[in-house]
Formats: C-alpha cells, structure tokens, sequence
C-alpha cells in the first residue's frame, strides 16, 4: 500500500531530462510551479497538462509510473474540488437541491484547485524521479549558496533535504512491515470512528520513531566516521556545468509558462 | 489444526517475476516443522498468506480443510495462527512489558484476570520472570529478552501453531540456543505445532521432524532431516549448506569410509564415528 509513494524516489535512466542540470530542474520546476497558479483559463491548463507529457515522454518514464504517485493525494484533490463546487460562490447556479447550491465559479475553480494539485505533485515527482538525490542536494546547495553571506546554512540545510528524501522510502518500508506485524496481533486499523483510529495508530507509530531514531543515529555515527564536519572546504567530484540543452529547456519551459499564463 | 496451501502464487507487483510460483505445503497438527530457504526464496511472503497479511494472486490456503478468507475469517485465522515476524522486538510499543504482551489478547477482547493470567503463562513460556518483568519498560531489556518478550505478545493469544520468522538472527550464541530450546518445549511440552523459519541449516533440522525446503518460489525438497541431507548436491546446488557435523560425514565418506550421512546431532555423529572406528567397517580401510 505505501510502494505507490513515488515522491523522493529516484529512478534511474538514461534520458534527456535525466542529463538536464540539476539546478537548471530546480529553477524549471519553481518556474513551473509559479505558472500553474498563475494560469487562470482552461486552455491554460490543458497545455500544461500537455507539457507535462512531453516531459514525461523525453524523461522515458512511464506514465503509469507517475500517476501512481498522485493517488496518497487523491484525497486532498478531492476534497479541495468538493469544497469549491459546494461553497464557493459567482456565476450562474448550476444546480440547486434542499441546502445544496453549485455556481458556475465554485464548479471552475474547484476543478482548476484540483488541476493544479494533481499538476504540482507530478511536476514535483518528476524533479525527484529523475535526479539522484546527491545531484540534488548539490544543485540545491549551489542555488542557496549565495545566501551564505548572510550566515543561512546553505549545505546543512540541503544535507538535511537530502536525508530525509533518501528515508523516505526506507521508512514506508519499515511502516508496511511493522503495520503487518500488529495486524498479526489482531490489532485494527481499519475501523471506528476517527478519534479511535488515530488512537490505534500508536502500535504503528512508536515502533516507526524508534527506529527512524535508531536508523538516524546509525548515519550519524557513520557520517563521523568519515571525518564528516559539515560543507567548509569541501570539493566536489563532479562539477556542475551549465550545458546548450539546459539552457534550451530553461528558454522552451519559460515560453511555455508565459504562454499558457497570457492564454 | 492443519494448515495446506494449495497451489499458492504470489507477486508484488505486476510487472516482475513471481515471488511464489505454485507453493503445496503441509503444516500438519501438533508437529515441529522447519522451512529452509536462500534469502530471497519466499519463505516470509509465504508464511504471509497464511494469515491473510498477504492474498495469494492465484491458489488457496485451509485451515482444518476450511479455506481461509471464505469459509473462515482472516480474524479467526490470525488469532489460531501466531506469526512472529524476523526481528520482532522492533514492534515492541507499549510502557510496560505487560501492557505490550497484553496487546494481543485485549484485541481479542480478554480483560482483567483471564488477560493477567494469559500474560503471565506467556511470559513463563519464553522464560521471563513475570514478577520482575512486568512493570518494566520493554525499551530497557536486553536483545534477547526483548525478543522473548515480542514473542511472548503473540503466544499470549494461545495460537495452536506458532509460525517463526528466523526468530534467532541476531542473537548471540547463548540466546539462540535458549530460545530455540524453548521453541522446543512450546512444542513438545505443550502442544504448540511450530514453523520455524530460517536460511541456514543446522539451526533449523536439529529439531524439526520434518523440514520443507524452499528455493526460488517454490518447495524443492521435503521430509525427515535425515532424509534431506541426502541430497547434499541439491542443496548445496541450491546455496544451503548441510549443517557442520553432517558435513563432516560426507567428508569422511568421501574419503572412502563407510559411515551414514544421515545424522546431526553432537551425539549421533560421534557414536557413528566411534563405532565405525572401532569396529571393522572402517579398520578395513584405515589410512
Ligand atoms: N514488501 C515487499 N515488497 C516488494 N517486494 C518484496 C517485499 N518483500 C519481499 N519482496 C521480494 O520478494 C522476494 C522474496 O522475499 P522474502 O519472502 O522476504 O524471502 P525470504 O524470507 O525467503 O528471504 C524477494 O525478491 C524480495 O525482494
Ligand atoms: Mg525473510
């Protein structure tokens, strides 16, 4: 049930949007963050969508893949869509039953919420599906550096980032596993009300903290053991270097995220 | 309680290989089974679908001939069959000792005396002093207990078979020879049918009469221990290793000496060796 998590999963492959800068995906990806809550038109959104295949399609992923990814979400997208066709108001009344009232304005901006949820989460899961997590980190550290000068923790914050996004499978892994084990002593984690079920989620709960704690201080102790004491001074095995397709792919996804802003 | 898979297949995803590719296997009423496989084999998916953790793609699980899941709640199922998972203490949850071995039965809906009494047999079963123990923090023992006491919240629901999942990995010498003593006991004393699973031989045939062997989703060879260190080939084919002292007659026969290699026990090996020495099957061929 939680392999489905594609978020801060890497997978490797030899593709043009694999070879792309890692700083040049962070900046593409904030750019096209930016865009999707700017677009305001339908056809805005559809070009998006379709962007977002053509990247799919260049970063030889599949697309079952990354739909897999929105489905721990789905039930926020849903809830932001209900919410909006039930009590945002404007336009024309659609539909109107007993207390139940939909306007044309809560229709569309429930299905634009939720477009731009689904959008954000793939985008987002594509970054981290195709760049490994030291590139990452890396191409963070360098965009944060400048802000060094102002004594901001440029590379323990990106070491942190990297962390956490390396545990996260590892600790889904270990939930899936500690969740069968009490299930195996009967426990119930699918019934009762809700104050009840959150109750029932502490068997699964402490043993995941203990050993999230356990696996933290194995690293720490191993990252000592390397001589490990922060990013002063530190080099670097590969360089970043900027190449023509960075730059090409900054250029086609700024016109793309203009376009479909104007649109 | 007897439990048959039938034709069991399992995957994870849908896109791989097979993890169980047809699994029949026997677990019969009050015996003291073994499961041996390579890492990777499928022995812990396959134990999983005993108790419905796990649903078979393909095949059918009974239990005294009811199929589970139909004929027979996977509730049910999970209260009569105990599964301790590898490394179980690292489900140890609870402030006291007591309270996590409690866990099991309050699911079952037990409370006050039947639920003390239940804690206390199961903590004498692994050996853990109930007076002593109780109150303390399950975070505070030592591995070995800790397991003991992980173990002790499954057997604390009175399984009439107790499924382990290489219960000894990671214990020191001492500790594994203790807890697979009382996994003995459990079973020979008190009628607990057990499957105990491990990737390594010689813990596992010592006490079994009977061991199933598992190799790439699918059992490869079953029977008594004697009978499986026969086809040492086989299993040596397979990445197991026969357990040491039975190795060391294989050796010796090998080399031309007479001897049995159906044996493992300290006992067993040095009479056949002491005999065979003594007596004129090996002096004809002495070095
Ligand atoms: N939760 C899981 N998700 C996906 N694959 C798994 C999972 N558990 C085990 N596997 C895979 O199934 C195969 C059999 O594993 P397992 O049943 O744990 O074998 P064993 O217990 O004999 O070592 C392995 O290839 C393993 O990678
Ligand atoms: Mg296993």
């Amino acid at each position: 049930m939680f392999k489905n998590i594609t978020i801060g999963q890497y997978i490797a492959r030899e593709s043009t949007v694999h070879e792309l800068d890692p700083r040049m995906k962070i900046i593409i990806t904030l750019i096209l963050i930016v865009g999707l809550f700017l677009i305001g038109s339908f056809w805005g959104f559809l070009f998006m969508a379709a962007y977002i295949m053509f990247l799919i399609y260049f970063s030889r992923l599949s697309l079952p893949l990354l739909v897999r990814g929105l489905k721990p979400v789905i039930f926020i997208i849903l809830f932001t869509l209900f919410i909006h066709i039930l009590f945002t108001r404007g336009g024309e009344v659609l539909l109107e039953w007993r207390f139940i009232r939909v306007e044309e304005g809560g229709l569309f901006t429930g299905l634009f919420m939720a477009t731009r949820i689904a959008l954000l989460i793939l985008f987002t899961s594509l970054l981290t599906l195709t760049t490994s997590p030291i590139q990452l980190t890396d191409g963070l550290e360098t965009l944060m550096s400048p802000l060094k000068v102002v004594k901001f923790p440029a590379h323990e914050l990106a070491m942190m980032m990297t962390i956490a996004l390396r545990f996260i499978p590892t600790l889904l892994e270990e939930a899936e596993k500690i969740l069968k084990a009490q299930k195996a002593r009967g426990a119930d984690f699918e019934s009762g009300n809700l104050l009840r079920r959150a109750q029932n989620l502490i068997p699964l709960l402490v043993p995941l903290f203990l050993s999230a704690f356990r696996r933290a201080d194995d690293l720490a102790a191993a990252l000592e053991a390397r001589c490990y004491r922060g990013g002063v001074g530190r080099t670097r095995m590969k360089e970043l270097v900027l190449k023509r397709s960075d730059w090409l792919a900054l250029v086609i996804s700024l016109l793309v995220v203009v376009g479909v802003i104007l649109i | 309680m007897r439990i048959e898979i039938k034709g069991v297949h399992f995957r994870y995803f849908q896109e791989e290989e097979e993890v169980l590719k047809g699994v029949n296997m026997t677990i019969r009423d009050g015996e003291f089974a073994a499961l041996v496989g390579h890492t990777g084999s499928g022995k812990s998916t396959l134990v999983q679908t005993i108790n419905g953790l796990l649903k078979p793609t393909q095949g059918k699980v009974f239990l005294d001939g009811q199929e589970i899941g139909k004929d027979i709640s996977f509730k049910e199922v999970r209260r009569r069959v105990g599964l301790v998972f590898q490394y179980p203490e690292h489900q140890l949850f609870e402030e006291t000792v007591f309270l996590d071995i409690a866990f099991g039965p309050k699911n079952l809906g037990l409370e006050g005396e039947e639920l003390k009494r239940r804690t206390r047999r199961a903590m004498e079963f692994v050996d853990l002093d109930y007076e002593s123990l109780k109150d303390r923090s399950p975070f505070g023992l030592s591995g070995g207990q800790k397991r003991r006491v992980a173990i002790a919240g499954v057997l604390a629901m009175e399984p009439e078979l107790l499924i382990l999942d290489e219960p000894i990995a990671g214990l020191d010498p001492q500790s594994r020879r203790r807890l697979l003593d009382q996994i003995g006991a459990l079973n020979s004393q008190h009628g607990i049918s057990v499957l105990l699973i491990s990737h390594r031989m010689e813990e596992a045939a010592v006490r079994a009469q009977r061991v199933m062997v598992m190799n790439k989703g699918e059992i490869v060879l079953q029977g008594t221990p004697g009978r499986i260190f026969e086809g040492r080939e086989k299993l040596l084919e397979i990445g197991l290793e026969l357990p040491p002292l039975t190795d060391v007659l294989w050796q010796l026969k090998e080399k031309g000496y007479p001897l049995r290699t159906d044996l493992f026990t300290v006992e067993e090996v040095a009479r056949e060796i002491l005999q065979c020495w003594g007596g004129f099957r090996c002096s004809k061929i002495s070095p």
